[in-house]
């Protein structure tokens, strides 16, 4: 099947690995009926990676919890490579904010964690698995580390090499770097573009910064205060979007001019006229 | 030193236990020379303000990271790492999101390959422990952080630890869910009668859980005083911390940080 982007647009070759129809979601607070996620449609292609933006509020983390297979829908329907999504799953990783890290293991045997709960495999091979995925992180020299002396990006790269470990063929990633500096961010952003790259993963990524949706996404979907999807923006800046790439003055100008479509979006579903995001 | 006078082998003893860590080239001296015993059953709790090596001296007995001298022995073994005799919970929960409630507590049995119906059981009867029963099935984070502290309680509590090492659990916590864990920590310990460690700046959260309290000096950080603390139990329905003798403990242990300046102090009380 030929990937068919909203906008109508084919890209070929993509194949649809992730459809959401008419997906809505409702929590009841206090006798109260509130729709959290109201409606939403969206195709998701085989190795693409989708940012998903908008104000505090909009039901952007729900969205992702339902793809995550954490929450079900009130109504509508979603679907995983045709199969209607149940529950959470091997195929989908979920990265959270906190970490998660078992503080009596060392980074090396936290990453294995995952593989030791699937069972079948040889100590030998979960191991030499791990290692891949602690040096692709970035992490191979602190292999034998306890996470009490880990700083905050040493954790959230060694929550990763846990989850990718698993090999998910989708990563679900719920504002995984907002905790972080912004020197460390900026090396978490090459370094899940390298990583996507590198391991073709299917990547949905949920942020309120728009730098970040801009640098990382193929296509940026804005949710408002309804809790709908208002737009999605197709972002066909070059790619890599890194270091020198990244000082082209044409490049910068369309890197801006982007974010501020993006911003002028979000804000109007915010039901802000004049605000800084 | 400081048994709390019978002549029963302590449970848990730190002789001369010294730190020293090496930042760009320098040494600095982060403990020094801690003498301790720990009985069974015992609540002991170590205070101090930042800077006096309290979780240095947790992260050691936890075997996370090495003392520079001296020996850490539980048991009657002199111990090296970490393992699941000895249960932690530290003040990030570390608990797994993919995995529900249940299966987080069943993690350590998991990885000891207890049978599943065992580790189950276990499992819901240490969630029944933390009074928790009934969240089984739901997902971490459709839980207050409140219950996932209890969770990250039950699950080392399902190891059988020997020992229950507490680095600040409740910091995190806002004031009213502090206060309920601190009243739920005292249940469980009145239930299960594991000897507990807990860290901790806090002189009321001391005064209020321990039989104990280490009292800690800064620079370099060391053991300054072991109190005992007689205060009746169960406190949680039996006193208040306006209580005269609540009052005289804080006094004393006040009294204790007298050379501490002002800003110091404030971190402690």
């Amino acid at each position: 099947m030929m990937g068919r982007w909203d906008d109508g647009s084919v890209r070929a070759g993509a194949k649809m690995l992730i459809s959401l129809k008419g997906v809505s979601k409702k929590f009841r607070k206090n006798g109260k009926e509130i729709t959290v996620v109201n409606d939403c449609n969206l195709e998701i292609a085989e190795n693409e990676f989708l940012v998903i933006v908008g104000p505090t509020g909009s039901g952007k983390s729900t969205l992702l919890k339902l793809i995550a297979g954490f929450e079900a829908p009130t109504a509508g329907e979603l679907r995983v490579g045709g199969n209607i999504i149940k529950g959470p799953g091997a195929d989908r990783g979920m990265i959270f904010q906190e970490y998660a890290l078992l503080p009596w293991r060392t980074v090396l045997k936290n990453v294995e964690l995952g593989l030791e709960f699937k069972g079948g495999k040889k100590e030998a091979e979960n191991r030499e698995l791990a290692m891949k995925y602690i040096d692709m992180v970035g992490l191979s020299y602190a292999v034998n580390k306890y996470p009490v002396e880990l700083s905050g990006g040493m954790k959230r790269r060694a929550s990763l090499a846990m989850i990718l470990v698993t090999k998910p063929k989708i990563l679900l990633m719920d504002g995984p770097f907002n905790a972080l500096d912004s020197k460390t961010k900026m090396t978490m952003h090459t370094e899940i573009s390298r990583i996507w790259k590198h391991e073709h993963n299917t990547i949905i990524f949920v942020t309120s910064e728009l730098d970040e949706a801009v640098k990382l996404s193929d296509r940026i979907a804005v949710m408002n205060k309804a809790g709908r999807i208002s737009k999605i923006f197709k972002n066909d800046l070059p790619r890599p979007r890194f270091g020198k790439a990244a000082l082209a003055p044409d490049f910068h100008n369309r890197f801006i001019g982007l974010r501020e479509e993006v911003l002028n979006e979000v804000k109007a579903g915010a039901g802000l006229a004049v605000c800084e995001y | 030193m400081n048994n709390s006078g019978n002549n029963r082998e302590p449970l848990l003893e730190l002789r001369g236990v010294t730190k020293v860590f090496n930042k760009d080239g320098k040494d600095f001296l982060a403990l020094e020379n801690v003498d301790l015993s720990i009985e069974e059953g015992e609540f002991v709790c170590i205070l101090g303000p930042t800077g006096c090596g309290k979780s240095v001296t947790l992260q050691i007995v936890a075997g996370l990271i090495e003392q520079t001298s001296g020996s850490v022995i539980l048991d009657g073994t002199e111990e090296h790492g970490p393992g699941p005799h000895k249960g932690m919970v530290f003040q990030e929960y570390a608990l797994l999101p993919w995995r529900n409630v249940i299966e987080n507590v069943e993690i350590g049995l998991e990885l000891k390959n207890v049978p599943g119906k065992e580790r189950h059981q276990i499992a819901k009867e240490q969630l029944a422990t933390v009074g928790l029963s009934g969240t089984e099935h739901q997902q971490v984070h459709e839980i207050s952080v409140g219950m996932r502290q209890r969770v990250a309680i039950a699950r080392a509590l399902a190891n059988s630890p020997k020992i229950l090492l507490m680095d600040e659990p409740f910091e995190a916590l806002d004031a009213l869910t502090k206060e309920e864990m601190q009243i739920q920590i005292l249940k469980v310990w009145e239930k299960t009668r594991t000897t507990i460690l807990f860290v901790t700046h806090d002189v009321d959260e001391a005064i209020f859980l321990s039989d104990r309290i280490c009292v800690m000096d800064i620079n370099p950080g060391k053991l300054k005083k072991v109190l005992v603390n007689h205060l009746p139990r169960p406190r949680h329905e039996c006193m208040s911390r306006t209580d005269k003798e609540f009052r005289e403990m804080r006094d004393e242990i006040i009294a204790l940080y007298s050379s501490l300046k002002d800003e110091e102090l404030d971190l402690i009380i």
